[in-house]
């Protein structure tokens, strides 16, 4: 671009733009004289410049110091932090990012969680800060995620806690709908957890599957205990005159998290309490059960509108959903947190009460990556012994048309397996509490009667083709092992 | 970082003009104050942005620039010249800046650096802020001029008077080119997302 060509254009730009908007393109007709190119030139410019852009129009400094306050990345992945290394980032939300990292001193990997938010604290704040963290390293339970304390280096403050591995709840939910029986052991473990925590009086404030976590050994993790409180102090009024100098920027924290789980007073602002919790929890079972949220919409603005004013689609739970829960969840769902479920430890009995009547307990069945409900794997378990007892009945019908000698064998493999089987129905039917430990006394037992059943067409002269046989002999082995899986299913191991 | 800004304006000014000298081991020792100031400044937007979101941040801005470099106690002949150095050196570091934050993502090695040197930040308008940068330079290819208008008041925070004090030429002028040259790079980056 030439210098005198730019010349022309700048005194056309300025020309054009001192022109009311109507009279600008004959204007520019007339001064370009047939010059397409001048024309384009200057007419893209005059596009570009939009008085009222933003464009521009807050310094360098800002823009990058706002970015700095808004959006936290994982800057410190690969630095010492205290006597933590700082590893990966694990997560990262609007206010906060989580980091894996490794304690030099006690030689374990740990999660931390940076509060940017707290490096502009004054000593009142960061006094509060320390508090805070006291308290929720004052929490012990195995279903919550254990606070170890927190450091602070220059002006960036960090919460130490346990590293917890494996899938978040709202993975769980996403990739399989969990069963009922899966369900209320969840549900549970999480009430559990809530109640521990409660009894602190700490309030959780922002439960939701993705702050759950199912560890690989099937124990549910509730993590992030006070976290929002943490981010977001102007709730409590006690607090907001301490921090009055030092309020948090809140874009990311008003909205904390996702909608769906906020209960109706906290999305009307007010105070939070207790039933908060109990909501959020009723809310999460229910998407346990019915595989989608209570309370659904497109924008958040509906969505809180129907937190507030609608009633859960109860027929989205699976029809076997047992009648204690519907009532249980109907009770956490309250909109009148002073008519909702009083105590979250009466929602844990509850679900404890439901698994007994079903005939499953808490400890026994693993919490996670079960294909078979318990139910199923009885029936199954029982249609398996009935087939068993057919096929012997049968082959004692048919038993005169064999050879003397196997004949013999035939009978009493035959009879005993009956016996073993009728044993094994009955007790699985009635629910035996030591049914489980029978069939593991029994189980080498059945090895024999099977393997020697599978045998015994071979003893037959002539001998029935050879294959058929060892088919029949790999197929009859392998029973007694699924059989042996179904019964753990039913009874833990 | 043991620096305070309080307690470093001399250093500041001859930093400064040791790096105007050549001296680029200045402006790595300058670099530190600058980020210092930068997470005051986002530490009071985080602060401030709920109970006022309007707050005018030119004034802010102005007086962390100037508690920064100490212009007043500084032995600057010409406080034009100064300006004129300083929205250089901010360009630089803030360039700088971004730039860093857009790779950080991408890096996993240790990287040697304090800890509270490690700015909570993001690289979503990173790139931007590169890409203006580098719109900049064909810009002073064209016309020099814009481009030192767009440096002091878009980088150095500058307001028009005072960049057309700096530049020696009316405010009117620089007010033509500001609107020029806005527009000159905002067709340039169009179809990226703007610098706020």
């Amino acid at each position: 671009m030439s210098s005198p060509r730019w010349q022309k254009v700048e005194e056309l730009f300025h020309a054009v733009l001192e022109r009311e908007p109507g009279a600008r393109a004959a204007y520019l007709n007339e001064v370009c004289n047939g010059d397409s190119d001048l024309r384009r030139d200057v007419e893209s410019l005059i596009a570009a410049a939009d008085p009222k852009s933003e464009f521009l129009a807050r310094p360098a400094m800002e823009v990058e110091a706002r970015a700095m306050s808004r959006e936290p990345t994982g800057t410190l992945s690969g630095r010492q932090f205290a006597h933590y290394v700082m590893g990966p980032l694990l997560g990262a939300g609007g206010m906060a990012e989580v980091y894996r990292a490794r304690d030099m001193h006690l030689d374990r990997e740990v999660a931390i969680k940076v509060l940017p938010g707290y490096s502009s604290l004054d000593t009142v704040g960061f006094g509060r800060f320390k508090r805070e963290a006291r308290l929720l390293a004052s929490v012990t339970h195995p279903n919550v995620a254990a606070v170890y304390g927190f450091e602070q280096v220059g002006n960036v403050c960090a919460l130490v806690m346990e590293l917890i591995e494996g899938e978040t709840l709202s993975d769980r939910i996403g990739r399989k709908r969990p069963s009922i029986d899966e369900a209320l052991v969840i549900a549970g473990q999480i009430a559990a957890a809530v109640e521990a925590a409660h009894s602190k009086e700490i309030i959780h404030r922002d439960l939701k599957p993705s702050n759950i976590r199912l560890t690989t050994d099937g124990t549910v993790k509730v993590l992030d205990f006070g976290i929002a409180k943490m981010l977001q102090p102007m709730e409590d009024s006690e607090i907001r005159r301490e921090t009055d100098q030092t309020t948090f920027s809140t874009q990311a924290a008003t909205i904390v998290g996702t909608v769906a789980y906020m209960s109706p007073e906290q999305a009307r602002g007010q105070k939070v309490g207790r039933p908060t919790d109990i909501w959020a929890w009723g809310c999460v079972l229910f998407e346990m059960l019915a595989g989608s949220r209570p309370f659904e919409g497109t924008v958040w603005t509906d969505m809180i509108a129907r937190i507030a004013s609608e009633d859960p689609d109860w027929a989205k739970l699976p029809p076997t959903t047992p009648t204690s829960v519907r009532l249980l969840l109907e009770d956490c769902l309250q909109k009148d947190s002073a008519r909702r479920l009083r105590d979250i430890g009466e929602a844990r009995r509850r679900i404890d009460n439901t698994q007994a009547k079903s005939g499953t307990s808490t400890a026994a069945a693993p919490a996670t990556e079960i294909a078979l409900s318990v139910r199923s794997a009885r029936t199954l378990f029982l249609f398996i012994q009935g087939g068993f007892v057919a096929m012997y009945t049968a082959a004692l019908y048919y038993v005169d048309r064999l050879e003397p000698q196997m004949s013999q064998i035939v009978i009493v493999t035959a009879m005993m397996g009956i016996a073993v089987r009728l044993f094994l129905i009955s007790s699985v039917a009635l629910s035996h509490s030591e049914a489980g430990r029978k069939f593991n006394k029994l189980f080498p037992l059945l090895l024999l009667f099977d393997g020697a059943w599978a045998a015994s067409p071979l003893l037959a002269s002539p001998p029935i083709r050879f294959g058929v046989a060892l088919a029949g002999a790999a197929a009859l082995a392998y029973l007694p092992f699924s059989q042996r899986t179904l019964m753990q299913r039913i009874y833990g191991r | 970082m043991t620096d305070n800004p309080n307690s470093a304006p001399q250093e500041v000014t001859v930093l400064l003009q040791a790096w105007t000298q050549g001296d680029e081991s200045a402006l790595a020792k300058l670099t530190p104050l600058i980020y210092e100031e930068m997470r005051r400044l986002a530490r009071h937007y985080m602060a401030r942005e709920r109970a006022s979101p309007t707050l005018e941040t030119g004034a802010i801005l102005n007086e962390a620039f100037l508690r920064l470099v100490h212009w007043k106690n500084a032995r600057w002949q010409n406080r034009s010249h100064f300006y004129g150095l300083a929205a250089q050196m901010m360009r630089r570091v803030l360039v700088d800046h971004a730039r860093s934050r857009g790779y950080s993502k991408r890096g996993s090695g240790m990287r040697p650096v304090a800890l509270d040197e490690a700015v909570v930040v993001s690289p979503e308008r990173s790139s931007d802020m590169v890409a203006l940068d580098e719109a900049l330079v064909r810009l002073a290819s064209v016309d020099e001029r814009k481009s030192n208008v767009v440096e002091l008041r878009f980088f150095g925070g500058l307001s028009v008077e005072e960049t057309a004090e700096v530049l020696n030429v009316s405010p009117f002028t620089v007010a033509r080119d500001w609107t020029l040259a806005k527009a000159w790079l905002q067709r340039e980056l169009s179809g990226k997302e703007s610098v706020e």
